[in-house]
């Protein structure tokens, strides 16, 4: 990157040739506050950097200070435009620390993987909706958030909230399991959820296509070099995915498929994302159906140690009479104000998030709060590919290969 | 681990599979423990004897009952096996645990226990997930036990740890179990208001929120508190306390960790007398009289204004005509820096410390029996052969010494010989017991030293005295103990003379003197005095005085201040600086005093409350209270006690090292010291006490018992008591309750005089005389009535000045109580 003296330098040689242009950190296309420094000739890139960090909230230090079910909060603001993600991830990486990965009931898992879905699809609509906006396609971000709302107002019902989720709880899914008639909205969703409207608007437009095909190119083996994960990386041609490359909760258990593109242009990363919609919402129909079947089953693991008591046993309840439980009082305490203490050790779990890889590695000192905590984020490491697409690409090009890499400020510099 | 005694016979027995060899007597949970093999308790306590009450520590045993043991209560035994987790053993320690949570109210949100409770602990340690039963509330109502005490009878477990400590720690008995089984609820042994010492080690050792502390009530959360450890003020014994601040207020003191030398107890002043700290009446700012007022200033202005005036006295008068007071009640290094202040940097040898009982009796020891007889650790005293306690009541004014010597005499340990004014707690331990007179103590001692005195006076029948006797030469070490408080002030060198005699007469081997201050001892060594260096060593000798010179770069006059009292009534004293005392409150002779500092040019008082001197003061300069400064004090062993901050200074206020090191580079000679630790490190340095053998050589004692007349009837005594030390102490509001403003009469005295608790009484003693509420005392004999020291409301110093103690007084009913 050039010092901030070299950039004004540059900018006041004035020989018309070159000059430096900072696109962000206020601009509409970088998708939140990320700022690249591009030196141009013309309409011309000729090399071009991302300066990131203007949304840096010491996230993991964050963490590090609080208890273990208190740090997954922030996972909320990570990428937040699928925030259960980041905390399924955390959740995982948690109970991997704990040692109580195996206890955890299918029931359990079938419904985080419902959530996770719908999270996926929740992502993949506002990339949908602000990449074609930023190309020049103004309706689909209309029909993106349309159907985004619906999941947002499945998670309200589920969770309580509808951006800054905090969904998942260590050791099971605390409160939010399925209420009376969420998984029926769920599949009423799923059956009514299409993509024709991005396919006719997008898929065969030519105006995106131009802007879209050969755009960006990233080979398998750069990708590779570089750690991309996710749809940049699939749409290289590699066919890698953390749900079947290194499965977790049970999408061992249901059939899908790895879309891969061929290119490793925009438009094959395009594809990708499009088709792993599809592929989401069989995940969705494949695992609301096992949710149904266990239904009644329980969803937490019995460990007073790590499992909040529900609030009934703690206080009791008069419409059934029944009447506080001590040992579910003292548990409850201890967990509000000590939390549970994973024994000495480390621990690293990814997901694949909307995202790419998103990781979580935690080194507990056996006290109730991290020792340390680092979260791999997919849109950092994708980001750092932004150079090599851009280099002698046409500075509108820019704009739409920052929208296919499928960044969120808030996961870049968390 | 109060359960193992250290024998020289050792057992090999076998825990979880692993063969440990232990001493004999070890239980087998200190065994494992010694493994490190972690056994659920509930009713051990570090400083309680195994009781077995909670059943949680059982172990399974081979060869043994086909039945699981407590291993607290179970001594190991060569060739043991012992399983101490088993699955059964588990679940029937978690069926304990259900049994006891049952009745268990539902109270974690607000009990003052939680985040520090064991059976919160340990149940969750045993991740018990459901209750197989119903919640079934005792319902039983909050009792409140006395002033400071009170109970939740719901939250108890009944471990009897407070039942224990309060026998075996402080030998005061005052809690007991009633009913049987599970009816069974602890109460008061009195079966009324408990009447005892107040120490809170009840509230101390419970593992639950049962027994509770009334001021600390729903004050704070265990974690919201910062820890301190640091060492209490209120008397000479020093005792370990961690001091639990939040958000800048000291809120409560706790005993722990078990050490030296109070050996995990406190009394009623060290847990409860901290609200002083936090007291309205502190001086926060630095002030200066102008104009007749004391004004405000800046710290600077202050500063600087005393340093021109210092600078100007002693220009004009010479360094002579400056004098300097310190303070038992600060650390050794508040008093290291005012005489160095005094020494070094004026020129001066007028340093002296406020007026104490210690010092002069001190001095007599030292100069009769030596260095060697003066200072002696705690547990030479409680494995003397016999101790001879004289005057005040040790159980009250060191309260914590007591209640070892008392377990130390349960023991068998020593023969304790009581001859206290008062009824003293001491008295059930004691194998001789007498009431001796208030004034004729020293008379007693001559007695017992076998001395031609007129006996009769001191109240104290000839077959006790020989029997006292008889005890001290059969015993092959003894030593005599007493407090250096208000009752021997006027007759400190006397009692002294008469006990140092006494100990010729009988191969005593020690005087062990309690000074009635925490740092008495260390303010002597730090060289608070007209005629000692740092040391404490003799200003007279040379090479002490060249070392001290050179570490402070400084000549040191070799001429020794005169008396204080001959300085003042001389009127050479022309600046006079007070730091942390009192002495118009304080004096023998309060008119002089009052005139002398009147007469002076310039008085600077550096304190943290207001008092009668300070209103004669020209400068006012706020020190901080000890839970706001680092630093050490000399207990009565002469140890040294780490003194740390829990809270920052109030207001203005700043530590008085720091005050005085700044008024000495203000003067421009800057010490260079910026934390207490700095000074400490020097005073170790350059400290060598002077030791000495004595001349053993008899004292000459001319002791006149007081003799009471037809208008004054009866002797006050006046003593400190069980929750009165010093005025700091008294400033905080549960210390005012726990001992309100009352003379304490017989029960005899007070059918004659027609007097009932409560009725107000005037006291006269011809030359003064106050008015007070009388309350009928058991422990006061007939022809005595007793009123505390350092009681605001009733100051039993005004009644006689010099002194205070034995005064023939006229007691007249001036009205019913309120």
């Amino acid at each position: 990157m050039w010092s901030e003296a070299e950039i004004s330098e540059t900018d006041a040689a004035g020989d018309g040739k070159e000059m430096i242009l900072n696109i962000g950190p206020q601009h509409p296309s970088t998708h939140g506050v990320l700022r690249v420094i591009a030196r141009i000739s013309g309409e011309n890139i000729r090399e071009a950097t991302c300066d990131v960090g203007y949304l840096h909230r010491g996230i993991e230090k964050l963490i590090e200070n609080r208890l273990y079910y208190q740090g997954m909060t922030f996972t909320d603001r990570t990428d937040y435009t699928a925030a259960p993600a980041g905390n399924l991830g955390y959740i995982l990486a948690v109970e991997k620390l704990l040692g109580i990965e195996a206890e955890i009931p299918d029931r359990t898992h079938y419904l985080r993987m419902v959530v996770m879905e719908l999270a996926r699809i929740s992502g993949h609509l506002v990339w949908i909706g602000t990449h074609a906006l930023d190309i020049g396609a103004m309706s689909v971000f209309l029909y993106a958030f349309r159907e985004r709302e619906k999941i947002s107002a499945l998670f309200e019902e589920g969770c309580g909230a509808r951006l800054t989720t905090s969904y998942m709880r260590v050791g099971g899914t605390g409160r939010h399991d399925d209420p009376p008639g969420w998984l029926d909205r769920v599949s009423e969703f799923t059956d009514d959820f299409t993509l024709d409207d991005f396919d006719t608007l997008l898929t065969d437009n030519e105006i995106f296509r131009a802007r879209t095909i050969g755009v960006g190119l990233i080979s398998a083996e750069d990708a590779i070099s570089f750690g991309l994960t996710g749809a940049c990386l699939r749409g290289s041609g590699v066919a890698w995915d953390l749900r079947k490359a290194r499965p977790y909760c049970r999408y061992d258990e249901v059939d899908f498929e790895i879309p891969v593109g061929e290119d490793g242009d925009v438009y094959s990363r395009f594809m990708v994302r499009l088709n792993e919609l599809h592929q989401a919402i069989g995940i969705i129909r494949q695992s609301v159906k096992k949710a149904y079947e266990l239904r009644g089953k329980p969803t937490d693991i019995e460990n007073a140690q790590v499992v909040m008591p529900q609030i009934e046993r703690v206080t009791g309840w008069e419409p059934t009479g029944e009447t506080g439980d001590m040992e579910a009082m003292i548990a409850h305490f201890k967990l509000v104000i000590e939390g549970y203490s994973p024994p000495p050790g480390d621990a690293y779990l990814a997901i694949e998030s909307p995202k790419g890889e998103l990781g979580f590695y935690f080194v507990s000192d056996g006290s109730g709060t991290p020792y340390r905590c680092h979260i791999r984020a997919p849109s950092f490491v994708n980001l750092s590919s932004l150079e090599q697409m851009v280099k002698g690409a046409l500075l509108a090009d820019l704009v739409a290969c920052i929208g296919s890499i499928d960044i969120v400020l808030g996961d870049v510099d968390r | 681990m109060g359960a193992i005694r250290i024998t020289e016979a050792t057992v090999t027995l076998t825990i979880d599979d692993t063969e440990v060899t232990v001493p004999k007597g070890t239980s087998v949970l200190d065994a494992a423990k010694v493994m490190g093999i972690d056994i659920p308790t509930l009713c051990t306590h570090d400083i309680l004897e195994p009781s077995g009450a909670c059943r949680m520590c059982i172990v399974e045993i081979q060869p043994g009952p086909p039945r699981p043991s407590a291993s607290c209560t179970t001594p190991a035994g060569d060739g043991m096996v012992v399983k101490t987790n088993s699955d059964s053993l588990r679940q029937a320690r978690q069926q304990t645990m259900e049994l006891l949570l049952q009745h268990h109210p539902l109270d974690c949100p607000y009990c003052d226990q939680s985040g520090t409770c064991d059976l919160q602990d340990t149940t969750f340690e045993m991740n018990i997930w459901k209750s197989p039963y119903e919640t079934v509330s005792k319902a039983h109502p909050e009792e409140i036990l006395n002033e400071v005490i009170m109970i939740n009878h719901n939250r108890c477990i009944l471990c009897y740890a407070c039942v224990r400590v309060c026998d075996e720690q402080m030998g005061v008995h005052a809690l007991d179990v009633v009913q049987r089984g599970e009816a069974s609820f602890i109460a008061s042994a009195q079966h009324k208001f408990m009447d005892c010492e107040k120490c809170g080690m009840c509230i101390e050792v419970c593992p639950v929120g049962a027994v509770l502390s009334r001021p600390f009530k729903h004050e704070a959360r265990a974690w919201q508190t910062v820890q301190t450890e640091t060492t209490c003020p209120h008397c000479s014994v020093g005792c370990k306390v961690q001091l639990e601040s939040r958000k800048g207020r000291v809120l409560r003191a706790r005993v722990r960790p078990v050490q030296e030398p109070n050996r995990g107890i406190a009394c009623g002043k060290g847990f409860f007398g901290w609200e002083f700290v936090n007291s309205p009446d502190r001086i926060t700012e630095p002030m200066i009289r102008r104009d007749g007022e004391l004004t405000p200033v800046s710290w600077s202005e202050a500063l600087k204004y005393t340093a021109v005036q210092l600078r100007a006295i002693v220009g004009e008068h010479g360094p002579a005509s400056v004098a300097a007071i310190g303070s038992g009640e600060l650390t050794v290094e508040d008093n290291y820096s005012l005489q160095r202040l005094v020494r070094g940097v004026l020129g001066s040898n007028n340093i002296y410390l406020g007026r104490n009982g210690y010092e002069d009796a001190a001095r007599v020891v030292f100069h009769t029996l030596g260095s060697q007889a003066l200072l002696h650790e705690q547990d030479d005293i409680l494995n003397a052969g016999a101790v001879l306690v004289i005057g005040a009541d040790i159980n009250g004014t060191h309260n914590v010494l007591a209640a070892h010597l008392k377990a130390s005499a349960r023991a068998g340990k020593t023969r304790l010989l009581v001859t206290t004014r008062m009824g003293s707690g001491l008295d059930p331990f004691a194998e001789v017991k007498a009431q001796v007179r208030p004034g004729a103590e020293a008379t007693l001692l001559a007695a017992i030293a076998g001395e031609d005195v007129d006996a009769t006076a001191t109240g104290v029948e000839e077959e006790t005295i020989a029997r006292i006797r008889e005890i001290l030469d059969e015993v092959d070490d003894s030593v005599i103990v007493w407090d250096t408080g208000i009752w021997t002030y006027g007759r400190e060198r006397e009692l002294a003379g008469a006990a140092a005699n006494l100990a010729l007469a009988t191969g005593t081997t020690g005087l062990v003197l309690l000074p009635e201050k925490a740092n008495l001892a260390g303010a002597v060594a730090a060289g608070t005095a007209p005629d000692l260096l740092p040391g404490p060593t003799r200003i007279e000798d040379g090479g002490a005085r060249s070392r001290v010179g050179n570490a402070w770069g400084a000549e040191i006059s070799a001429e020794p201040g005169p008396e204080l009292a001959d300085l003042l009534a001389g009127g050479g004293v022309k600046a006079l600086y007070v730091m942390g005392d009192d002495p118009v409150g304080a004096a023998a002779d309060p008119a002089a005093m009052r005139a002398a500092l009147e007469a002076a040019d310039l008085v600077i008082v550096q304190d943290m409350f207001p008092s009668a001197t300070t209103e004669l003061a020209d400068v006012v300069l706020p020190g901080t209270s000890v839970a706001e400064k680092d630093g050490h004090f000399y207990n009565f062993e002469g140890r040294g006690m780490e003194i740390k901050a829990a809270a920052p200074p109030v207001g203005d206020s700043r530590p008085d090292w720091e005050i005085l090191a700044r008024l000495a580079a203000e003067l421009g000679s800057d010490y260079g010291f910026r934390k207490a630790a700095d000074l400490w490190n020097e005073f170790n340095e350059i400290a060598v006490a002077a030791e000495l053998t004595g001349s053993r050589e008899r004292q000459a004692v001319a002791s006149v018992p007081p003799v009471t007349n037809g208008d004054h009837p009866y002797l006050l005594a006046t003593e400190t008591d069980l929750f009165t030390a010093g005025g700091a102490l008294r400033r905080g509001q549960t210390m005012a309750k726990l001992y309100p403003a009352v003379m304490q009469i017989s029960a005899g005295d007070a059918e004659r005089l027609e007097l009932i608790d409560g009725d107000r009484v005037e006291v006269g003693s011809g030359e003064s005389k106050l008015e007070v509420p009388a309350q009928v005392s058991a422990a006061v004999p007939d022809g005595v009535v007793y009123l505390p020291d350092y009681l605001a409301e009733a100051p039993a110093r005004d009644l006689r000045p010099g002194r205070p103690d034995a005064v023939p007084v006229s007691i007249r009913r001036v009205g019913g109580g309120d």
